[in-house]
């Protein structure tokens, strides 16, 4: 699939239909350098790896300088310095994969393929690694081929992927099947679910989809921010603002008359989270829905969809069903989808930006915030996926009747992802305030029966609460802070009394220190230290002072840092060692003999 | 100018430039909050997170070097809150930094150092393994990279990117994995390469002229100007006289920028930088001298010279005419050299169409938007400032000569005829030994002296080591030959010279030698010479 050596050479990188479709990233946004990264992707895809000449071209081909092509190559994990195999399989080692069985599952590939992690096989066939969150911790362990997620990696799913690439096909995944049928019975977004071809707009329409936007084109901009800010509906991505309080400090076009733009953030990778995925995979015409409604509302000129580099079938499904929608003029405005090479951190909205210019994600310091200046310097609207569907329901059922459905300031439901050691993890919608009991009920409750030890409420990025804290909880924004945790983008992860805390934290931990941008130096430095301490007390030498030592290192970190990633390198080592500190001391009795 | 507006800092009630950084604010009153990625020169990342202050109001701690004054607000930089967040930083920095600060040439000069004695927690809690980088990358002609000292302030990117524009260095990677590095194929051989050691806090980027040489702490350091372009930069001159066995008994160590942000601001480029060979070079004259009867060299004491050169040119001149003596002066000349220059001339009756200033072509380079100026010698502006026709090339000398005084420059070949001939400055040139008089003249780090650059701006450069053997400044040969042949010129060092010559000359009215640190302007330069 690659050029021989000589055409290297002899006549560059790329056959002339490649250097073709190259050139065509530079037009596809209104700013060429803003199709470096996914032109780099191809290039990756081609060639197994991107070699100085291939950067050498990019550079040039997109009027930027070198280092900052290498910059890029070097910093997003999509892209490799050797070349790859071409089937890339990851295993997904974080944590409610880890609790899923994924060590062993690893340690089976790593035997099937014979060669260590990041190398391919001598036919250059594969290669694997352990990989952090994929976004399917509803079917831990999961696992990936390409990009292609392909669901729980038991022995006979890998045997038969593996198979499938020896065979020279890459393998892909069914057809979305339907999933349960939602536990609570006024869910909005999820309530029609049980219909296996929602994602068809036929299908959708059937079932009201759109109806909120023919709405939404008879409303003025402005009267469609006040229904939202009428609603409390927060954004859902993890932070938790109000949306049409964000809304509204975007310039009207008489103050920067320049264009607007509105960002679906689909970087979702919060390990925990993978809401965003299923929502986009089953109901896809519900975000272009809310991006039409919100384009409409800000007065945007350009609209994106800024997509997870791993969700390569949830970007054909998405891609299809824009198509569906432009040829039946439902688009007032056109929807791109726009993918990233797989850093965590492009989910932070300032980093997502710098990497839709052609950067690497090093998160902006506000101000000023992307309503005032985002994207190349424009207005830029950044809403999660969920929270842009919820806008659609707003739309639809008014926004009285979506703030009735939640706790007061923050209305309506939201989308749970519920993993761990529970029966049945997935995607369960609940109006926010909901106690968590409901939660692990709808999922079957705790698997085996056994006793709740901790919940990390909204991802891993929130710090831990015991199963006494957890006893009754609301879930909602409000009621978890008062906890001294975070309801962030609705990750919630049981943990039974088998686990061990230690592992637990090393896991989150080893998670920001591998996916830390490093641009500042407490998380850049704090994530690295915290893991080789944690990964020291794994090792049986711990000390005496380490936990105090977890804690204060916590502290340091936490409120000294750029973006939200570094804080939660802090929160989460403190408040589990705060709250768990008997896993951490029971190493202390068995010191390393 | 911005509004002034009053605020609290360190319990201080200052008042400054509203919008002003807090980070700029406190230097202005004398305050230092520690830093390492902030540079006023290349913008303000934020992302070292050293320069922690404290603002009444926030929520959480704020960097100095991204917080702007308001009126009325209070902030402190060494409150607990805010000190125990620098010690942290500093703890951060220091994780995977190798302490190897022994073979480390940034020792004595490390910021690293500097802030964790002021700023630090004297008590190391690491006890996991340092991150292993590359040690000793040869990244350019003149800068090695130690990617495991380096703590990712991104300075010397920022100043590839913004002042250079070359585009060198990046930091690829992600994480703590990340390293500095250049990109693949690419050396860091802009003319200013050198800068990003002098803004590198830590030992990442060392100048390999000066690695393992000396010892910081054993330099003295001098305010100068460095006289190697017409942009004549404000430099240090750091000299190293206490271990000379480390210099090879080269007394200039090196030259460093100095701040001027009428000049050049934070740097200086390559070719003044390195230019501070000159001083200790073997060309270096160490005395003067005449050819004997032999034609050999004959060693001559300084006023020896003086008095029987004197004596010879004012028989040269009363049998053969003053029209037939040239000179050749230079612009690398400072204004107490040309005001010394011009007495004597005026003494001797030469006509002016026989003085030489304009630059030789050697004198002449490359030119940038940055720094660099083409005219490679510093003074013209002065010389014009002071009357001399520095647009009168050597090859429009029409009178037949029968000598020539020659200062610090090459003269041609027709010149080596010449009955009587006199060669004049620091380094010898090919024409130096074919001249009858050799004078040794000073250099320009020996001697206090002022100079005029292409602005017109008047700085002056300061003796940072005595001059070299019996080598005395220019204007004092020439003071001397003047008083020889019973002219009058009173002045025993540089001050005098300037006290008579802005007395006399309508450019330098008003002007002290005691010049601020920055320079001046010449008076109505331009009008003066008109």
């Amino acid at each position: 699939m690659t050029q021989p050596a000589v055409a290297l050479k002899t006549a560059g990188p790329f056959t002339p239909e490649q250097a073709a479709r190259l050139e065509s990233w530079t037009r596809r946004y209104p700013e060429p350098v803003m199709g470096l990264i996914e032109a780099l992707r191809e290039i990756q895809d081609w060639h197994g790896e991107v070699t100085l000449a291939d950067m050498d071209h990019a550079a040039k081909l997109f009027a930027v300088t070198h280092h900052r092509v290498r910059e890029i190559v070097t910093f997003y994990p999509f892209f490799s310095h050797e070349k790859s195999g071409k089937f890339r399989v990851a295993v997904c080692r974080n944590l409610s994969c880890h609790l899923g069985g994924a060590p062993s599952v690893i340690k089976r590939l790593e035997e099937a393929l014979g060669v260590p992690e990041g190398k391919a096989t001598a036919d250059g066939l594969f290669s694997w690694e352990a990989s952090e969150c994929l976004g399917a911790c509803d079917q831990a362990p999961a696992f990936a081929v390409n990009d292609e997620l392909l669901g729980t990696a038991t022995p006979a799913a890998l045997d038969a992927a593996l198979g499938s690439c020896r065979s020279g096909k890459a393998p892909v995944a069914p057809a979305s099947a339907a999933p349960a049928a939602p536990a609570y019975p006024k869910a909005w977004l999820t309530k029609d679910f049980a219909e296996p071809a929602l994602h068809t707009l036929p299908v959708f329409r059937r079932f009201g989809g759109y109806n909120a936007w023919q709405k939404a084109r008879a409303m003025s901009p402005a009267d469609i921010t006040a229904e939202v800010k009428k609603s409390n509906l927060r954004g859902l991505g993890g932070a938790g603002f109000p949306v049409g309080m964000k809304w509204e400090t975007v310039p009207p076009k008489s103050k920067r008359d320049c264009p607007h733009v509105v960002v679906a953030n689909a970087d979702e990778s919060e390990p925990g989270c993978f809401k965003d995925r299923v929502l986009m995979e089953r109901n896809p015409h519900a975000l272009i829905e809310g991006l039409q409604i919100t384009a409409r509302a800000v007065d945007a000129d350009y609209v994106y969809i800024f997509l997870r580099g791993e969700y390569a079938r949830q970007k054909r499904i998405l891609e299809a069903a824009v198509a569906e929608a432009k040829a039946a003029g439902l688009l007032d405005k056109d929807v791109l989808v726009m993918q990233g090479a797989n850093a965590y951190i492009s989910g932070c909205d300032t980093a997502l930006l710098e990497t839709m210019e052609g950067k690497k994600a090093w998160p902006r310091q506000p101000p000023p915030f992307p309503t005032g200046s985002g994207l190349m310097g424009w207005p830029t609207v950044v809403n999660n996926v969920e929270t842009l569907m919820m806008v659609a329901q707003v739309l639809g059922v008014g926004g009285d009747a979506f703030a009735a459905a939640g706790v007061p300031k923050s209305g309506g439901t939201r989308c749970f992802s519920v993993s761990g050691h529970v029966e049945r993890p997935g995607v369960y919608e609940f109006p926010l305030g909901t106690p968590i009991e409901d939660l692990l009920a709808a999922a079957g409750g705790m698997k085996g029966g056994r006793t709740l030890k901790a919940v990390i409420p909204g991802g891993t990025s929130t710090p831990v609460l015991t199963a006494e804290e957890a006893k009754g909880l609301k879930m909602d924004f409000d009621s978890l802070r008062g906890k001294g945790s975070f309801l962030g983008a609705g990750g919630v992860i049981f943990l039974d009394d088998s686990v061990d805390m230690v592992d637990v934290l090393h896991i989150i931990e080893r998670f920001l220190w591998v996916e830390s941008c490093g641009q500042c130096t407490p998380c850049r430095e704090g994530s690295g230290w915290a893991t080789r301490i944690l990964e020291r007390i794994k090792g049986g030498a711990v000390v005496a002072s380490d936990p105090d030592n977890l804690v204060r290192l916590g502290e340091n970190v936490t409120g000294k840092v750029i973006c939200a990633l570094g804080d939660t390198v802090g929160m989460v080592a403190v408040a589990m060692v705060k709250k768990f500190r008997a896993d951490f001391e029971r190493r202390l009795e068995k010191p390393r003999g | 100018m911005a509004k002034l507006v009053k605020f609290n800092l360190d319990g201080r009630e200052i008042e400054a430039p509203e919008g002003q950084l807090v980070i700029e604010a406190a230097k202005d009153v004398g305050i230092e909050v520690p830093h390492y990625c902030y540079h006023p020169g290349l913008g303000n990342p934020g992302v070292c997170r050293l320069c922690v202050c404290e603002v009444e109001g926030a929520p959480k701690p704020q960097m100095s070097c991204r917080t702007a004054v308001r009126e009325g607000m209070k902030v402190r930089t060494d409150s607990p809150v805010a000190r125990r967040a620098q010690a942290a930083s500093l703890e951060f920095h220091l994780a995977n930094h190798p302490l190897d600060c022994p073979v480390c040439d940034q020792a004595g000069e490390c910021h690293l150092q500097d802030y964790y004695q002021g700023y630090g927690l004297y008590k190391s809690s690491v006890r996991e393994d340092k991150r292993h980088k590359q040690k000793r990358k040869d990244i350019g002609r003149a800068v090695m990279l130690d990617q495991e000292r380096c703590i990712q302030c991104t300075r010397c990117v920022r100043f590839t990117d913004e002042v250079s524009k070359t585009h060198e260095l990046g930091v690829f990677g992600r994480g703590d994995r990340s390293v500095l590095d250049v990109y693949p194929g690419m050396r860091l051989d802009n003319p200013y390469s050198g800068n990003v050691v002098d803004i590198c806090p830590v030992g990442a980027l060392t100048d390999k002229d000066f690695r393992f040489s000396v010892r910081a702490w054993y330099l003295d350091k001098t305010p100068s100007l460095c006289t190697g372009c017409a942009r004549v930069c404000s430099i240090e001159v750091h000299t190293n006289t206490r271990r000379p066995w480390h210099t090879d008994g080269r007394r200039v160590a090196r030259y460093k920028p100095r701040y001027n942000t009428e000049v050049n601001r934070w740097w200086i480029c390559d070719e003044g930088r390195y230019s501070y060979k000159s001083a200790d070079s073997p060309t270096r004259l160490k005395a003067s001298s005449t050819l004997g009867a032999d034609g050999h060299a004959v060693q001559v004491a300084p006023a020896d010279a003086a008095a029987r050169l004197g004596s010879e040119l004012g028989r040269h001149i009363s049998e053969r005419g003053a029209d037939g003596f040239a000179f050749i002066l230079s612009g690398t000349l400072s204004c107490e050299d040309l005001f010394a220059a011009k007495q004597l001339i005026s003494r001797l009756g030469v006509p002016a169409s026989n003085i030489v200033l304009a630059p030789a072509p050697e004198q002449l380079g490359e030119q940038d938007d940055i720094l660099r100026r083409a005219e490679k010698v510093p003074n013209l502006y002065g010389a014009t400032a002071l009357g001399f026709d520095v647009s009168r090339s050597l090859d429009r000398l029409k009178a037949p000569l029968w000598g020539a005084w020659v200062v610090d420059r090459e003269a041609p070949a027709a010149f080596k005829g010449l009955p009587f001939t006199v060669w004049q400055g620091p380094n010898a040139v090919r024409f130096t030994s074919e001249a009858r008089w050799v004078l040794a003249a000073s250099h320009t780090v020996e001697e206090k002296a002022t100079y005029a650059n292409f602005q017109g701006r008047l700085q002056r450069a300061n003796r940072a080591v005595e001059s070299l053997g019996e080598s005395q400044p220019d204007w004092a040969w020439f003071g001397a030959v003047l008083r020889a042949m019973g002219g009058d010129f009173p002045h025993q060092c540089a001050g005098s010279v300037f006290k008579a010559m802005s007395a006399a000359e309508p450019a330098f009215h008003g002007l002290s030698f005691d010049l601020p640190a920055e320079g001046a302007p010449l008076v109505a330069a331009e009008e003066a010479v008109r």
